[in-house]
């Protein structure tokens, strides 16, 4: 306890460490994994994105030219990102937004 | 340093005194792993010493109870109870025994069954290239061996359906590049310039190839343009005897007549087609114009197969057709191709038609001297049949458009200059080809006067008539859509004669597909149908694919074109070729 | 180690520790037989966090399963990537690129250090000094920090791949880890007097949980827990990534109670920050390349790698079958080869100290596996 003095006197005299979440919102760094949007104007349904996805959140139907993704399976690891050749999937870093409920999100391309 | 991996193999009965052996050493015990290998399980005993690993492999069967090791290494009952709470293997003596604690099941069997087979993956992506190709070349599979430098195998594999590289590699209109995935940013891989290359690199002189044995029976060719050329090769080599007749002095049929030498230099095409002729060992004589199939028959033949092609223009339909300086492109391009002569066509040259034959018509106008020659067509620019690079060329080269005008009539003019009235139109309700048909605009004629017309709107397919087979109205052949089998027992057909006028691509996939028609019903086996391999093909690394640009084949610089027939694309050079080759996004990947 | 029951006129005690206990950070179900205020015996029952790992690994693409591999564990995720991936490099025969090879070291001495600062912070909590626990955690979010700016994620890094690396560092991104790495070490070198000299927290570590250096041999004890007793053992002196080129010595010390544990991982992590220091500056005179290799074929065959985790020493065993999906994947965690010499450790001392003890040997119980059988949806 006495070593650890003039830590703790410092520390009641500085300003806090943390910030009051959710008041103040933490940016994350721009390096930072978040999450995800595909661009239809770019997809050209060649499915490499769903090969490649671990968790299979990704289903894609070329026939009928909609994309299936599902945010709750996601693990935000950006192979998609990083692998589709067209770069019709952009990523974002900020977090994912909490829901309650368990959605699927469908892609189409639209309409011309 | 690295650590060094020692493995010994034990059974039940030595198992004992091998860790015997080991804990005299001194060795740190690490764990044990169990797999399920049908009849028995292998047990692997892990120990380190020294930075060394120590492995004991044990086989055991199922139904025996290995003997447990804690007597020895009392730290090993965490492994050994998860064993045997995994697989219902009882060890002999383990103590402590806190099996069932750890993982409570209802189900009897061992839980960790090996894999059933292979998985197959989730599915297989094909290649647009592949896929689009009328003859189902392996597109991404010689694209690949010629960025690894492979020339040889490269050849090969265009061979085993397409018998023609060099001529396609120079004529066809690439519909594998029209549906390359980097199409949408306008830089297509340059598949038919690669094809190109490889041919030249590799060398058109006739290879080593193994023939079926001999079968005995012969098959007449009737016909020696692209259609007829690929099947006689494909049923030479299925060990048939083909003969291959022709009206033309050589071979080639509109390959020959129909495309200008600066597309096509006519001794690559020769040398190519004998190269072929020579593999297959197949008989050609020219000059011989076939008009009826029975004599044909009564020569001893087997089978026939006719690929006479669409070699008569079609008619405009207005008054005064006829005029002396009204020519069909047909007639123009056999004059300067079959009897090497280079017409006069004048200053100003009208040409009527918007397809590829109209640019071949202009083009070769201004090589034989015309100052200025025009290309009239009846729709707008978007609607244009002929290949946009086609379209891109006829005016690199000065070639000038009037879009959206139609010919009413021939105004009678001079011996040597003619006068054609036009009717301007306009865009109306799709027809059935999809595209607007255009409709005249009332009062709007007006009369351009040319030192020649040259009509290029399309061919007519003109079978004769002693050869006896059913035709639909526009005078095609009919035919089996499979087996390609006319309406005549043992007469087989298809190229232009079949599908109208065509590309060379799409003649040559009928020609390999009744070359296996023609092989089955002469007692074989018939052909392999073409698919994609299944083998590892790794995908190509974005970061490096994404940042490459696409190398343009190089051409004879603009202003030198028009001066000679001399070829206008010329070939890739080893290095560009490797890098263009690279660049594929590998969709056929399969890692 | 089964109870016995001693004179039949006293009775004994049993009290279950666990799983749900508020100082353990994980599930673990300790029994003790105490008589009156002292441990006699001690009965262990693990396998409350079954996640069927090493059976979804099976039903996985081998290059899939970094990501499942990755979260094992959740503090030392990258090292269980590294492993595996080694394992897998190690069946086809890869090269992995140089640079690659330091920014592995780099990413793994993060993930060490992040662990060793949280383990400071959570024994300290252990024995009740909540303002050292808050300190420690607090020099902890530069970590952090440097995770989320070099890899993606604060915790899970998901950047090693079978072949190389996914990320690189370089530019100002590294002198910004320099810099980060400069001011963190001061830092903690300001709570060394703590560590050292502080009378509440010796009294409370010192002569507790003795494990003899025979002993430790003996029972198979890894990573801190052994080298805390004399043992010199650190996989990382095999020179795997790119160790052998920077140079190791392990830190070791003769006591053997908690007091050298804590002791021990104290060091290590200024062990670590000069690690990356040195690290960074090889990769800054290195010239740019590569960060990955692809594979040529199917992994066929069998191979063994191991890697020092902040814990121990972490084992795989892979084999693959010629196809795509590998046939069996094992993991040997260090908590698990440290639960026999924890439980060796605690007869005799009081109840007071069973939370000291148990936090020394560093329980991440989340990493010991069991295996269910998992339909993959």
């Amino acid at each position: 306890m006495p070593q650890m003095l003039p830590a703790i006197v410092k520390n009641l005299f500085s300003k806090p460490f943390t910030v009051k979440h959710p008041y103040v919102r933490r940016v994350p760094f721009p390096e930072h994994r978040g999450f995800i949007t595909f661009d239809m104007t770019k997809c050209d349904f060649c499915r490499d994105c769903e090969r490649f996805c671990p968790p299979a959140a990704i289903k894609v139907d070329p026939d009928a030219k909609v994309i299936t993704y599902e945010p709750f399976r996601c693990i935000y690891c950006h192979l998609c990102v990083e692998n589709c050749l067209q770069r019709a999937i952009k990523a974002d870093y900020n977090y994912t937004a909490p829901s309650y409920v368990k959605e699927v999100k469908y892609y189409k391309p639209e309409q011309q | 340093m690295k650590a060094k991996v020692v493995l010994d193999v034990a059974d039940k009965a030595t198992l004992i005194p091998k860790i015997y052996e080991i804990a005299a050493l001194n060795a740190r015990f690490i764990t044990i792993t169990c797999s399920d290998l049908g009849e028995f399980f292998e047990l692997v005993y892990f120990f380190e010493k020294d930075s060394d690993i120590i492995g004991v492999r044990a086989r055991i069967k199922k139904g025996e109870s290995p003997p447990s090791i804690t007597s020895i290494y009392p730290c090993a009952f965490l492994a050994e109870n998860e064993i045997k709470d995994m697989f219902k293997l009882d060890f002999a003596g383990l103590n402590p025994d806190v099996g069932g604690v750890l993982l409570r099941t209802s189900e009897t069997e061992t839980l960790l069954k090996p894999t059933t087979g292979i998985q197959p993956p989730l599915f297989r992506a094909t290649a647009k290239c592949f896929e689009n190709c009328p003859a189902k070349v392996d597109v991404p599979r010689y694209v690949r061996y010629i960025s690894e430098g492979k020339f040889k195998e490269a050849l090969e594999t265009i061979l085993e359906t397409n018998p023609l590289p060099a001529i396609c590699g120079r004529v066809c209109f690439a519909p594998c590049e029209e549906a390359c995935r980097q199409a949408k940013k306008e830089e297509p891989i340059s598949i038919r310039a690669l094809k190109r290359f490889v041919a030249d690199i590799v060398g058109i002189s006739p290879r080593e190839v193994t023939r079926n044995k001999p079968t005995g029976k012969r098959v007449a060719v009737v016909g020696a343009g692209p259609a007829g050329i690929t099947a006689a090769y494909y049923l030479g080599l299925l060990g048939h005897s083909v003969t291959v007749f022709d009206e033309l002095p050589k071979p080639g049929g509109m390959m020959f007549v129909g495309i200008p030498k600066y597309r096509l230099p006519k001794d690559v095409m020769w040398a190519e087609i004998e190269a072929r002729f020579k593999e297959a060992n197949v008989e050609f004589r020219p000059n011989v114009r076939v008009e009826d199939l029975d004599d044909v028959f009564n020569q001893g033949f087997d089978a026939i197969f006719v690929a006479t092609g669409a070699h008569k223009g079609a008619k405009l339909g207005i008054e005064g057709e006829d005029h002396p300086r009204v020519m069909d492109v047909l007639d123009l391009l056999r004059e300067v191709n079959l009897h090497n002569k280079h017409p006069r066509v004048g200053d100003k040259v009208l040409v009527i038609g918007g397809g590829n034959s109209a640019m071949d018509a202009a083009r070769v106008s201004l090589r034989l001297g015309a100052r200025e020659v025009w290309v009239y067509y009846r729709r707008t620019r978007k609607e244009m049949p002929a290949t946009p690079s086609e379209v891109k060329a006829a005016e690199a080269e000065g070639v000038k458009f009037e879009f959206l005008v139609a010919p009413s009539r021939i105004v009678d003019g001079r011996e040597d200059k003619v006068r054609i009235e036009f009717i301007r139109m306009r865009l109306g309700a799709p027809d059935a080809s999809g595209r607007a048909h255009p409709e005249p605009i009332p009062g709007s004629e007006f009369i351009v006067e040319a030192d020649t017309v040259i009509k290029a709107i399309g061919q007519v397919v003109v079978v004769p008539q002693g050869f006896k087979l059913n035709l639909d109205k526009r005078g095609r052949i009919i035919t089996n859509p499979d087996t390609l089998e006319t309406s005549r027992p043992s007469v087989f057909a298809g190229g232009d004669a079949v599908l109208g006028p065509s590309s060379v691509i799409e003649s040559i996939a009928t020609g390999r597909k009744a070359a296996s028609a023609i092989d089955k019903y002469l007692g074989g086996s018939g052909l392999p149908e073409p698919t994609l391999k299944l083998e590892y093909v790794p995908k190509a690394i974005p970061e490096v694919v994404l940042e490459m640009k696409k190398i343009h084949p190089p051409e004879l610089p603009v202003e030198s074109r028009i001066k000679s027939f001399d070829e206008v694309e010329l070939c890739y050079s080893k290095e560009d070729a490797i890098k263009e080759a690279s660049r594929c996004w590998r969709c056929d990947w399969y890692e | 180690m089964s109870s016995s029951t001693g004179q039949s006129q006293r009775k004994y005690t049993v009290l279950p520790f666990g799983p749900q206990h508020p100082v353990l950070p994980e599930p673990i179900q300790l029994r003790f037989t105490c008589d009156e205020e002292k441990v006699i015996d001690v009965g262990v029952n693990i396998g409350y966090v079954h996640r069927g790992i090493e059976r979804a690994c099976e039903l996985n693409d081998y290059r899939r399963n970094v990501y499942l591999c990755e979260r094992v564990c959740g503090i030392c995720n990258f090292m269980h990537a590294l492993c595996y991936c080694r394992a897998v490099e190690e069946i086809l025969d890869l090269k992995v690129p140089d640079r690659a090879r330091y920014l592995r070291v780099i990413w793994a001495e993060l993930n060490r250090l992040e662990s060793h600062l949280l383990w400071l912070g959570l024994f300290a909590d252990a024995m009740g000094f909540e303002s050292l626990f808050m300190q420690f955690w607090r020099e902890r979010e530069l970590v952090m920090d440097m995770q989320e700016k070099t890899g993606g994620n604060r915790v899970i890094i998901s950047t090693c791949v079978v072949g190389g690396v996914r990320r690189d560092i370089k530019g100002t991104l590294a002198d910004e880890m320099e810099q980060s790495m400069i001011k963190l070490r001061e830092k903690v070198k300001k709570l060394e007097p703590v560590i050292l000299k502080d009378p509440s927290f010796k009294a409370r570590a010192v002569g507790k949980g003795y494990l003899s250096k025979d002993l430790a041999i003996k029972l198979g004890a890894v990573g801190p827990t052994a080298r805390g007793s004399g043992v010199e053992k650190d996989v990382r002196m095999t020179g795997y990534e790119a160790y052998g080129e920077l140079g190791f010595e392990p830190v070791v010390e003769k006591d053997g109670d908690c007091y050298a544990r804590a002791l021990v991982r104290f060091y290590e992590v200024l062990q670590s920050i000069d690690l990356i220091l040195k690290a960074l500056k090889v990769l800054k005179s290195m010239p740019d390349g590569p960060i990955k290799v692809k594979p040529e074929r199917w992994p066929e065959g069998e191979a063994i790698a191991r890697v020092e985790q902040p814990r121990g020493e972490l084992f795989y065993y892979v084999k693959g079958n010629g196809t795509p999906y590998l046939e069996r994947v094992k993991i040997r965690t260090p908590t698990l080869a440290n639960i026999p010499p924890l439980l060796a450790m605690l007869p005799g001392c009081e109840i007071a100290d069973i939370p000291v003890i148990v936090m020394s040997i560093d329980p991440c119980i989340a990493c010991t596996e069991r295996i269910e059988y998992v339909r993959r949806g």
